[in-house]
């Protein structure tokens, strides 16, 4: 393996950046990737299964001689940088060295403020996993460096993520909903952005059969997890939710499968998107998906089962849910349609 | 011998070869032990060869014999006891390759070895021992030296021992290399220098001889792991010896391998709690004393402590495994592969975290078996600025989605009701003390013991002396007003600058050994702590221990206390200072002392664990 690359990011969890690193690694088998991480959020595991990885996390005070000692010991052919400017801005200064910045929040007042810290000049290429990122980008970008912002696409994961599998995550469950409910699954933060209240309304006005499974990540905040509970029991819904923490990508798989096959649907509340990781890996695995629309979704148009409702429409949503639902009976399907 | 079968070899058995191309010396560290003790018992048979494959003589090695060659005696301690045989060997220029041959020199001995023998390449001229097999001293710049690892290494323990000149700090750099022997992508867990990269220093100053220990996690590509001294000029130390490079196997294949052993018709308790690690002298709680009956219940058990193992043995025994909170994803990713649900259960031990209530969902979901154990109040625990983590909204959860909720007194389980109105599956099983307690203290409840007392004017307290709970006050005031009165105080936690009158002796922790010298001369057990809803919901172990010891209890109102023999609750500083009197001059009768035993025999922690099981539905094999 004469090839190397090497990649940084602050937070090393089973997120959304978790999903792009692996499915790179596994589409570069020839190359050695090099991770880098500054926090251990749950996620040092998460590569074990991939050979041409070394997962690397090295306190944030020590990161700066740690990666100039290697990047001046190995030949990386690329470096990414993810959502640590001051460190591209360091090792940009080799010049031997080049260095892509790769955004992969949707939250666009985060880019800009990389974006302002940045060594503009000595960065080799900007990238944005969607052309709707890339363009957004682009406006807030002088003219001279917007020639740099380029389309890297995330690629996903087939091999886990399919149709094929014929796991059944629910045969033992104790939660009897999961033998004759309708399952919403919902992945993200419970932050604002990721809008999780719409769902908790959603499932309020949705029939008792429908019930929500919660995957996160990087969660420990006692206040937000507190918020989250009170949206819960203020909308009466505390019985039809269950939260996940922390599930590896294999058992993401076999989680979306079942829930496809449950006639369940990944439901994205999302209010910004840079890619949507979930609803791509949903898709793939036969999901019926139902999302607030963003522009990044007209990524996904080729897919039959993606149900698009505008940004904060609760009712266009649950409308959705029951209609596209096999289990919903007419009474309920005309219930939610008035 | 038999239970080192499994992972060692017979004497006679063991071969060895590596290639020793650029080395000028290598070491060389075997673990044997011998059913006889004999002198001269095993031995190595050393040949060496050239890049051609012809044997060649080394004109450094003494030890040479008509029949083997050149040789080397392993060490023996004495019968069953593992010995430690180290030795270098300084290698003439065209040594290529090495074979080690284990020879069982005296056949009436039977010897078995370690197979994973440790061999150190010395790849610079100094010499980690003489032809004596003394230890050397040589500088650290002088340093260069590379051990193969096991593909299974994950964490390295170094130890140099060194001597300085004068004030010194000089770098170590650690490398490891892949089996490609490329150098592996640095580790992480040192410090870093953007020239030589990963490295420690050796630090010392002028006089004796130090020993610098160093722990690193080792990459999973990593066969073997060079280290390189640096001339730092007058401040390089000299080194002694052999430095030691000791492996361990990584946590992943632990906690899998432990999970793998379990049949699967055997129980697994998986206990999540806020309790040190088992195997404290001194600190063991609930979770603690539970975990050691379950094993004895034929149960297994992996325990997962606060914070981490700290320096207590992770396989804790046969049956029970603690890990590091770190390893809490790998264990529960493993536990659902491998377990069958039904024999299966999570218990969360006064630890209603988020972690905590995820995994609930996710067990469940898989069919295992929940509980949630409430030993504290952690609201208010949360309120004097401890358990950060805690929200009541997530403890409601907890209580809502386990399969059963266990507190250890009425007071908590009604404060779980506040939480949960609807809560069905809800017991009350107290705390205890342990049966060696019982059963070692047994001659503090004797007949003599209880005479000895009979005129005893000390009252002691055992635990925790914070003063978010410890009362010093209302204990200060007390002994003030009652001057023929001794306060014997035994714990850790005391506030600073704290001014007791005279008769209040703080005698530090004890262990239960020291602990029976002491109470044997107190007639009464006293809790003094403050009257606020985190002690007031609590069973106190310590009351148990007192009645074990034989003693009177003057308590705080907690828990259940009231409803304990020999046992008084005081309300405020005069009602304290009147129990205590009372207790010290009120003579013992016949029936308060067959009380007391009677009760104290009921307090087990194994007779809780057995209720545990009951409520769990856990069937205890005949016999176990």
């Amino acid at each position: 393996m004469s090839s190397r690359k090497l990649i940084v990011y602050p937070n090393c969890s089973k997120g959304g950046v978790c999903s792009v690193m692996r499915a790179r690694a596994k589409h570069e088998p020839g190359v050695h990737f090099d991770l880098v991480f500054f926090n251990d959020r749950g996620g040092a595991h998460a590569y074990d299964d991939i050979d041409n990885v070394s997962v690397r996390i090295v306190s944030k005070n020590r990161s700066e001689a740690y990666l100039v000692f290697i990047t001046t010991h190995f030949n990386y052919e690329e470096v990414s940088i993810l959502s640590a400017p001051e460190t591209a801005n360091t090792l940009a200064k080799n010049p031997n060295l080049v260095v892509t910045y790769e955004f992969h929040s949707s939250n666009m007042d985060i880019v800009e403020k990389e974006l302002n810290s940045l060594d503009l000049d000595k960065v080799a290429m900007f990238t944005a996993p969607t052309i709707q990122m890339v363009e957004s980008i682009k406006s807030i970008m002088s003219p001279k460096i917007r020639l740099r912002a380029k389309v890297r696409e995330n690629l996903v994961d087939t091999q886990i993520f399919n149709s094929k599998k014929k796991f059944n995550y629910f045969s033992r469950s104790k939660f009897d909903c999961d033998y004759e409910g309708t399952p919403l699954l919902w992945v993200g933060r419970l932050d604002s952005g990721k809008g999780y209240s719409y769902l908790i309304r959603v499932l309020a006005m949705l029939p008792e059969h429908y019930h929500a499974i919660i995957i996160v990540s990087l969660e420990d905040d006692v206040s937000r997890i507190n918020n989250f509970y009170s949206e819960c029991y203020a909308m009466g819904v505390q019985n039809r939710i269950r939260v996940l923490k922390d599930l590896s990508q294999m058992e993401m798989a076999n989680l979306y499968t079942s829930v496809g096959k449950s006639g369940g649907f990944l439901v994205s509340t999302s209010l910004m998107e840079s890619f949507g990781y979930s609803v791509i890996e949903a898709l793939e695995s036969n999901v019926k998906v139902v999302a607030f629309d963003l522009p990044v979704w007209e990524n996904f148009n080729s897919y039959k089962e993606f149900y698009r409702v505008p940004s904060g429409d609760v009712h266009g949503m649950s409308k959705v849910l029951t209609e596209m639902s096999c289990y919903a009976t007419k009474n309920e399907k005309n219930l939610i349609a008035q | 011998m038999e239970e080192y079968a499994e992972n060692f070899e017979k004497i006679e058995n063991y071969k060895f070869n590596t290639e020793v191309k650029d080395c000028k010396s290598i070491v060389i560290k075997a673990k044997t032990l011998s059913d006889k003790k004999s002198k001269n018992a095993a031995l190595f048979k050393i040949d060496l060869f050239n890049s051609e494959g012809v044997k060649i003589h080394n004109e450094n090695w003494i030890p040479i014999s008509k029949s083997v060659g050149e040789y080397k005696y392993l060490k023996s301690n004495e019968p069953h006891e593992i010995s430690t045989t180290e030795f270098t060997i300084n290698l003439p220029e065209n040594s290529f390759s090495i074979n080690l041959s284990g020879v069982q020199w005296n056949p009436e001995v039977e010897t078995l070895i370690s197979p994973s023998i440790c061999i150190q390449k010395i790849l610079s001229s100094s010499s980690p021992h003489d032809s004596k097999g003394s230890e050397n001293k040589y500088s650290a710049s002088e340093v260069f030296l590379e051990q193969p690892l096991h593909p299974r290494t994950e964490k390295v323990d170094i130890t140099v021992k060194h001597l300085s000149k004068n004030d010194s700090k000089s770098p170590i750099t650690v490398t490891f290399i892949d089996s490609f022997e490329k150098i592996c992508t640095p580790p992480s867990d040192l410090p870093q220098s953007p020239k030589l990269g990963p490295y420690f220093y050796l630090e010392g100053s002028k006089g004796n001889p130090i020993d610098t220990k160093v722990s690193l996690s080792v990459p999973k590509e990593a066969r073997s792991i060079q280290l390189r001294g640096a001339d730092w000029g007058e401040k390089t130390p000299l080194i002694i010896g052999a430095i030691g490079i000791e492996e361990s196997l990584g946590h992943d294949e632990s906690v899998q391998s432990f999970i793998e052993e379990i049949p699967e018709d055997d129980h697994l308790f998986i206990i999540n709690t806020t309790a040190p690690p088992l195997g404290h002298k001194t600190l063991a709680l609930r979770p603690n004393n539970l975990s050691l009956e379950y094993e004895k219940m034929g149960i297994w058990v992996i325990f997962i402590p606060f914070s981490s193992t700290q320096d207590q043995p992770k396989r804790f025994s046969r049956k029970t495994l603690q890990i590091d909170r770190e390893e809490f994803d790998t264990l529960i990713d493993h536990a659902l592969k491998q377990r069958p649900p039904q024999k299966s259960y999570f218990i969360c031990s006064s630890f209603p975290s988020f972690q905590s209530l995820t995994t609930i969902y996710r067990l469940k979901t898989a069919g295992w078996n929940t509980v949630y154990e409430c030993r504290d109040d952690m609201e208010e625990f949360n309120r004097v600025g401890y358990s950060k983590w805690y929200s009541p909204a997530l403890e409601r959860e907890v209580v809502r989605q386990a399969d059963c909720v266990v507190s250890v007194s009425l007071a908590l389980d009604k404060k779980l009701r506040t939480l949960v109105h609807d809560t069905k599956n809800n017991h009350v099983i107290p705390n205890a003390v342990n049966s060696s307690v019982i059963e070692s203290s047994s001659f503090l409840r004797s007949k003599e013991a209880f005479l000895h007392r009979e005129k005893s004017d000390i009252v002691g307290y055992v635990g925790h002396l914070t003063k978010s709970w410890f009362d010093w006050s209302l204990l200060i005031k007390a002994a003030q007003s009652l001057p023929e009165v001794t306060f014997q105080i035994v714990g850790h936690g005391a506030p600073d600058n704290l001014k007791t009158p005279i008769n209040i002796q703080l005698l530090g922790p004890k262990t239960h050994e020291e602990l029976q010298k002491i109470v044997c001369n107190w007639k009464t057990g006293i809790i003094p702590f403050l009257d606020i809803p985190l002690t007031r919901s609590v069973d106190p172990n310590k009351i148990y221990e007192y009645l074990a010891w034989g003693l009177r209890c003057v308590s705080a109102p907690m828990g259940m206390v009231e409803r304990y023999p020999s046992t008084q609750v005081y309300y405020g500083l005069e009602d304290f200072k009147s129990s205590i009197k009372k207790s010290l001059e009120t003579p013992y009768t016949e029936h308060e002392i067959t009380t007391i035993i009677d009760f104290v025999s009921t307090c087990s922690w194994e007779d809780r664990a057995k209720k545990m099981c009951k409520i769990m539905g856990v069937e205890i094999k005949e016999g176990v």
